[in-house]
């Protein structure tokens, strides 16, 4: 994106501030000029993005003082409205006018016919007029910037009586971050969820400790820094951030909070996905995403413990892991300051935004009857990889151990010893195919297992190790027999499932994999499938 | 004078003025280097107040034109 600086005082000290983007600065005091003229640069196709960031006191003039009517306000608002209109396509981004506090009335400011006060308000509203009128103009209110870090820090006398420029480099800085911040939330490019912990980051205290009426949560002190943070997320969420949960805690913990404390200013209705359990919090997070159906670029967590957030940069870092401050009164400001214009910047907020929550809960609740659409995502965001070996000879140990420990995912439960394995992965008339998996959370190593009788066009054995289960993995080693089978000349393949008291799971396997029961007794099914093509 | 502070000033003007560090001297100043103009000047002291931390007064962005003198207003 190519950007054009305009401004009636001297920016290029901004530009740096600006940095990746490609910011060309218009001519000095060329900001009305730019806009209205048919043949300026303002007017190209080459700029999409046009900021307008004027100096209030400059634009007043005389009125400054006093004296003489504020006219170039009144051109400004014009010019800019006429651009806006035949720019449509272009975004226009420009500040609030914000009058220095040095003013000549001083206290009589306030009632006095010329009051500068009342001149910024009139004028202001006339620009959130056109704000709401044009869909394409960003309006940054900059006062909040003075009183966030205060005028004195902010303007500089001497190099605006040296050259015309305003602002100091503090000020450069913070404008910059804030421009950049509302073209990216214009432009949606912010983030959708907000995961938190529990434990002394929505509440003060453990609750697995205290219980659910001794967490620090009240109207004083500690606890109404929590509440206010409470407070502060039920806000975002209204703003279309879906809130949820990963904590480690026992879930009914969790519920009981929910129900008996008073003092939650959050409901469980607030969070699109709760996930309180003991699984490593990555884990969960991903959960989360692939419940709401959405990428892991899209979240933000919140953690106080620096060890989980750690855990989270390292193993997932698309998810945004923000620092935590140091003290529960920073809880609130820090995350209306910092976090929230980040993440979930927004210039306007939806009809849409307000009800997401309840969008996602009744998605997710149709979801639940389809929960294959979840786990797909999931897997997706697992990156799966499995590695297929036929034959490994040098496997033959954890091949057997596979064989005599694997209960619950074995369709036949047939035990082997080191010897037996030896003679399939010698045999001609035989295949092992050893499956290892890994994600991106680590190397599971070899955990599935099939061993095919070419001879008989028969699946001999097929195992897998429960730690992997859920997870489409069979499927890959189902695909691989088949296809050793077929390139060996069977035209039909052979199943058999042999029931167990613990590999019920299983059960239906073969049927659910497109195979037909040949023969069934006593706890035995015989299954074959007709290979398509040759 | 002190090498160090020179060595600072004298990389810190060849940023501003984007140029190797092996064209900035000691003698260097707004009067003998041209892209060493008003403009320039004002974006020095203004990188000299971001890198220690000083506010310059007027006087002294008018006057600290070389990297000698500015290298004398390190505090």
């Amino acid at each position: 994106m190519k950007v054009l600086l305009l401004s009636n005082i001297n920016m290029q000290p901004l530009v740096q501030f600006l940095n990746p983007w490609d910011v060309t600065v218009g001519e000095f005091n060329s900001l009305i000029l730019d806009l209205s003229n048919p043949s300026s640069l303002a007017q190209s196709p080459e700029y999409s993005h046009i900021l307008c960031l004027y100096d209030t006191d400059s634009l007043l003039g005389e009125a400054l003082y006093g004296e003489g009517t504020p006219e170039q306000c009144e051109f400004y608002l014009e010019a800019l409205e006429l651009f806006c209109l035949a720019q449509a396509g272009k975004v226009v981004i420009t500040n609030t006018f914000c009058v220095s506090s040095a003013r000549w009335l001083n206290f009589a400011d306030l009632t006095h016919e010329a009051s500068l006060r009342s001149l910024e308000n009139h004028l202001n509203e006339r620009l959130l007029q056109l704000t709401k009128k044009h869909s394409n103009l960003i309006v940054i209110d900059i006062e909040l910037l003075f009183r966030l870090y205060g005028e004195q820090a902010l303007l500089s006398n001497a190099f605006w009586y040296m050259g015309r420029i305003r602002y100091s480099n503090q000020m450069l800085r913070v404008l910059a971050n804030r421009v950049q911040q509302a073209v990216r939330a214009y432009s949606s490019q912010c983030r959708k969820v907000l995961i938190l912990d529990l434990d002394n980051t929505l509440w003060g205290g453990i609750v697995g400790e205290v219980g659910p009426l001794g967490i620090d949560l009240s109207n004083d002190g500690k606890g109404w820094c929590f509440r206010d943070f409470q407070r502060v997320l039920r806000a975002l969420r209204k703003t279309g951030v879906l809130l949820a949960i990963a904590s480690k805690n026992n879930a009914a913990d969790i519920d009981e909070v929910f129900q008996k404390n008073p003092m939650m200013v959050l409901q469980r209705e607030d969070f699109a996905c709760i996930r309180a359990n003991w699984e490593p919090k990555p884990c969960n997070i991903l959960e989360i995403a692939a419940t709401l159906n959405l990428g892991v670029n899209s979240l933000v967590f919140i953690d106080d413990n620096p060890a989980e957030r750690e855990l989270v940069v390292t193993s997932l870092p698309e998810v945004a892991v923000p620092e935590f401050p140091a003290r529960v009164e920073e809880l609130s400001p820090w995350f209306l300051r910092e976090v929230a214009p980040t993440y979930f910047g927004k210039t306007r907020i939806t009809s849409e935004d307000v009800r997401k929550t309840e969008q996602y809960r009744a998605n997710e609740e149709r979801r639940q009857l389809s929960v294959s659409l979840d786990l797909d995502a999931f897997l997706e965001n697992l990156r799966i990889e499995c590695k297929l070996q036929v034959d490994p000879g040098d496997q033959v140990a954890r091949i057997a151990q596979l064989t005599q420990k694997t209960n619950q995912f074995n369709l036949t439960t047939r035990r082997y010893q080191i010897p037996e394995i030896e003679f399939f992965l010698n045999s001609p008339a035989h295949a092992v195919v050893l499956l290892e998996y890994s994600d991106r959370f680590g190397f599971e190593g070899a955990v599935g297992l099939v061993i095919l009788n070419y001879k008989e066009c028969r699946i001999d054995s097929l195992l897998m190790s429960c730690r992997v289960i859920g997870r489409h993995v069979e499927d890959r080693l189902l695909d691989k027999a088949c296809e050793l089978l077929r390139s060996r000349g069977c035209g039909r393949i052979v199943g058999e499932f042999i029931s167990t008291p613990k590999n019920q799971q299983v059960a239906s396997f073969y049927d659910s994999h497109g195979f037909v029961v040949l023969a069934e007794y006593e706890g035995r099914r015989l299954y074959e499938k007709v290979m398509n093509g040759r | 004078m002190d090498d160090k502070r020179v060595l600072a000033i004298v990389s810190l003007v060849a940023a501003v003025l984007n140029v190797p560090e092996t064209e900035i001297r000691l003698e260097t100043s707004a009067d003998n280097f041209s892209s060493w103009d008003s403009l320039a000047q004002l974006r020095i002291c203004m990188a000299f107040e971001e890198r220690f931390g000083v506010e310059l007064g007027m006087e002294a962005i008018a006057q600290a034109t070389s990297v000698a003198k500015l290298a004398a207003l390190i505090p």
